[in-house]
């Protein structure tokens, strides 16, 4: 293999993966086994099938179109240690097709990017530089996008810098590339994994297909490691490639590196794999040119695999898949599963019972339960009156009893100074059973003034303001 | 039975309704791996939840006014909408936490605890709504459906939110489904019982008899008085009272008191029935029973 040719280690299809990995790919430093488990990553999980079907459908990062189904293993876990295998429907090809893929490429803008200004005329000769050839190579992957993708960039060195977020704007995203400027001669260090972290976290909120394009033409050489100071950028948290790779995988998205020129970090291959992507050497920008038009049409010709879920209970649902057919598995990633009612993993005991027993008791008692007593004697109730509401009832004694304000009347009701002391008087006659009421002062009963009226249970009786039921017991049958 | 307490039944029968319901809900959680799908499971579980609340809050209305017919026939139907709302609203549940909880996931820093209770509640909150619907449907009390949908809303918001943070502290522990279960059912009880006589216009309150003391809010648009089982106001044990002896409607002007067919007697103040709307205070004669008019709280 030519050293001019394009180098691809890991993306190629399906077929001898593990071959073409040990034989031109030393560099990588992985052995062929962990490297081929490297190549497949979950990097999307759509559960909107979940309810309706009970259908997931998982982004595999190195599953190409056409494979069928029989060459994908796909296990479930309620707690990520004990795993169930799921029965694998279907691989479709070109999944990212429709949706689209969102690119972020993160360049590498540190001085040896740029062409030697020991003359001065600096950005004279850009155009044959590595940045003018990274700039030139980014804009004809711009030219090529599909309606549906977006890009976004960010440039880094000592700096993190974010020059346009991701987007569906190409004008935006040219004129981000326009705006990359020579660094200053501070700004020496080349703070490569915390700038991929940094990508991926910045990614981590857009949905869809999401993959970081890293080109770099040295090694990570972190401001704090090497200084022992806090960087003026990250601070005193240092990213390790393993570190980076794991955000990323569990971000879903994927890390393709290309590695531009002769200088090469020797983690960068491996941190790349691990993500599902894969690393790429470079020497001018029509290489380049054709790296980016690899690793585009490889997340365009990336397949989809539905599977049926299960049931096991819980909010996290870690799901892993094979392509060895469980020799290795990918990184495990998980996806929402939680039930309306919550969920339980105790059985249920007899004494789980009682609250529904002590309802039904306590229904049962209010079902049978009359709360009402038909009253057993002649009396009137106070409906309303100058001191509100009450319960009490004034039994009727005898043949005459006596309403009034006043202590001596039979049934005294006090509080009302419109009231007389002797108000009115309750008749009874015994030989009809009949109660008759009689008045001199302010009388009304149901509303019509009157002196003298025979009762009828339920009738109001009205007694300058003070208001009372007469009530009696039903007669007969 | 004073208005007081009618409340007070209310709140507890929605408290019955989460007694009941939590045995069932339990069970079916436990068996979620034997279940082939989310669909089933949640169907199920909707069900049961729903007829538990939906039986119990049918119910109140028979139970307050002591009649047992009315009480039963209640419990069934608001048992079998209930079951079928629940079934229903829990799908929608669920299907709105799949899209929260994985739109939260999307990310695997966001962060997560109160969002996904946020989410159970809306989720829960769904679930009430289609159970409160049903019983004012049943009810047919457009007055009643709007107290419910409230208090199924609040009620889901705040029992669903519970669940999923009591769930949170201590998984596994069933008494975080009996605690949002319970505030479920209060909430949609007490909400009954706080709205219904601020939704209604009127009420009557019995003067004499068996069922002296009980007072009817009157919350539809037309309520139905007379001693057969299926009216609004059902009167047992007074003479003279027909299957259906008089309709109270309400109207732009008040409410207006219509005799039914075969009424005997209806008598406004001792008078026979004008063309007049009520008046509060008015003395209203059914056969041998009597009503005060009026809005007494």
């Amino acid at each position: 293999m030519s050293t001019r040719a394009i180098t691809r280690y890991a993306t190629l299809a399906a077929v001898s993966m593990a071959c073409l990995l040990t034989a031109a790919a030393p560099a990588a430093g992985q052995a062929a086994a962990s490297a081929d488990a490297a190549t497949a990553a979950i990097t999307q999980i759509d559960s909107a099938g979940l309810l309706a079907r009970q259908g997931v459908r998982l982004y595999v990062a190195g599953i190409k179109g056409g494979a069928g189904p029989g060459s994908v293993r796909v296990q479930e876990s309620a707690d990520g240690l004990g795993w169930e295998d799921r029965p694998v429907e279907a691989v479709t090809g070109a999944a990212n097709a429709d949706a689209g893929v969102t690119f972020y490429f993160l360049l590498d803008d540190s001085g040896s990017m740029w062409p030697d200004d020991a003359a001065g005329d600096a950005g004279a000769d850009e155009a044959g530089s590595r940045i003018g050839q990274a700039k030139d190579a980014a804009r004809r992957f711009i030219a090529r996008l599909g309606p549906a993708d977006r890009l976004g960039l960010a440039v880094f060195n000592t700096r993190y810098w974010r020059a346009a977020e991701p987007t569906a704007d190409r004008e935006a995203a040219l004129a981000a590339i326009d705006e990359i400027a020579r660094p200053s001669r501070d700004d020496a260090f080349t703070e490569l994994y915390q700038s991929i972290d940094r990508a991926v976290i910045e990614l981590a909120a857009y949905p869809g297909r999401k993959a970081v394009v890293v080109l770099s033409d040295g090694e990570d050489y972190p401001y704090t490691a090497k200084t022992g100071e806090p960087s003026p950028e990250f601070g005193d948290a240092a990213v390790a490639p393993a570190g980076a790779a794991e955000r990323a995988v569990a971000e879903g998205v994927t890390c393709y590196a290309v590695r531009f020129g002769p200088d090469r970090d020797p983690d960068i291959g491996a941190m790349a794999e691990r993500t599902g992507g894969a690393v790429f050497d470079a020497a001018d920008g029509l290489e380049l040119a054709e790296v980016y038009a690899t690793i585009r049409s490889d997340l365009l010709e990336e397949a989809a695999v539905d599977y049926r879920a299960g049931m096991a209970p819980g909010d996290r649902r870690y799901v892993r898949v094979s392509l060895d057919g469980g020799a290795s598995w990918s990184a495990s990633r998980y996806y929402y599963a939680g039930a309306v009612f919550g969920q339980a993993r105790a059985a249920p005991g007899w004494f789980d019972l009682a609250p529904l027993i002590l309802a039904a008791a306590v229904w049962l008692a209010f079902w049978l339960l009359k709360l009402e007593r038909p009253i057993d004697r002649a009396g009137v109730s106070l409906l309303y009156g100058p001191r509100g509401a009450k319960t009490e009832v004034y039994a009727l004694s005898g043949a005459r009893t006596v309403i009034g304000g006043s202590a001596d009347a039979d049934i005294t009701l006090a509080g009302n100074p419109a009231m007389a002391a002797d108000h009115a008087t309750i008749l009874f006659d015994e030989a009809r059973g009949e109660y008759t009421i009689a008045a001199d002062a302010e009388l009304r009963v149901n509303n019509r003034p009157v002196k003298r009226k025979r009762l009828e249970p339920g009738d109001v009786i009205d007694m300058a303001g003070t208001v009372v039921v007469f009530d009696e017991p039903t007669k007969g049958k | 039975m004073s208005l007081t307490l009618k409340r007070l039944f209310m709140a507890l029968f929605g408290l019955l309704g989460a007694l009941v319901a939590w045995p069932a809900l339990s069970a079916l959680r436990f068996l979620q791996p034997r279940f082939p799908g989310y669909l089933a499971f949640t169907l199920a579980q909707g069900a049961a939840a729903g007829l538990a609340f939906g039986a119990m809050l049918g119910s109140i209305e028979g139970v307050v006014v002591s009649s047992r017919a009315k009480a039963l026939r209640g419990l069934g139907f608001g048992a079998l909408y209930g079951a079928l709302a629940g079934a229903v609203g829990a799908a929608a549940g669920q299907l709105s936490m799949f899209v929260a909880g994985a739109t939260l996931f999307r990310s695997a820093t966001a962060r997560l605890g109160p969002a996904l209770a946020l989410s159970n509640g809306v989720a829960w909150a769904i679930i009430g709504l289609a159970i409160a619907l049903t019983e004012g449907l049943r009810a047919r009390s457009p007055r009643k459906l709007a107290a419910g949908l409230a208090g199924g809303a609040v009620g889901g918001l705040l029992g669903g939110a519970v669940l999923s943070a009591l769930s949170y502290a201590r998984p596994d522990d069933g008494a975080a489904l009996l605690a949002g279960l319970a505030i479920f059912g209060l909430t949609i009880g007490a909400s009954y019982a706080a709205f219904e006589n601020r939704f209604s216009f009127g009420s009557l309150k019995l003067l004499n008899g068996p069922l002296k003391n009980k007072e009817y809010l009157l919350a539809s648009k037309r309520m139905t008085v007379g001693a057969d089982d299926g009216c609004d106001v059902v009167l047992k044990g007074y003479p003279g009272v027909a299957p259906l002896h008089a309709v109270i409607r309400a109207g732009k002007d008040g409410a207006r008191l219509e005799p039914g067919p075969g009424a005997s007697r209806v008598a406004v103040n001792d008078e026979p029935l004008g063309d007049r709307p009520l008046r509060h205070e008015d003395v209203i004669a059914i056969g041998k029973a009597k009503f005060i008019y009026g809005y007494f709280g």
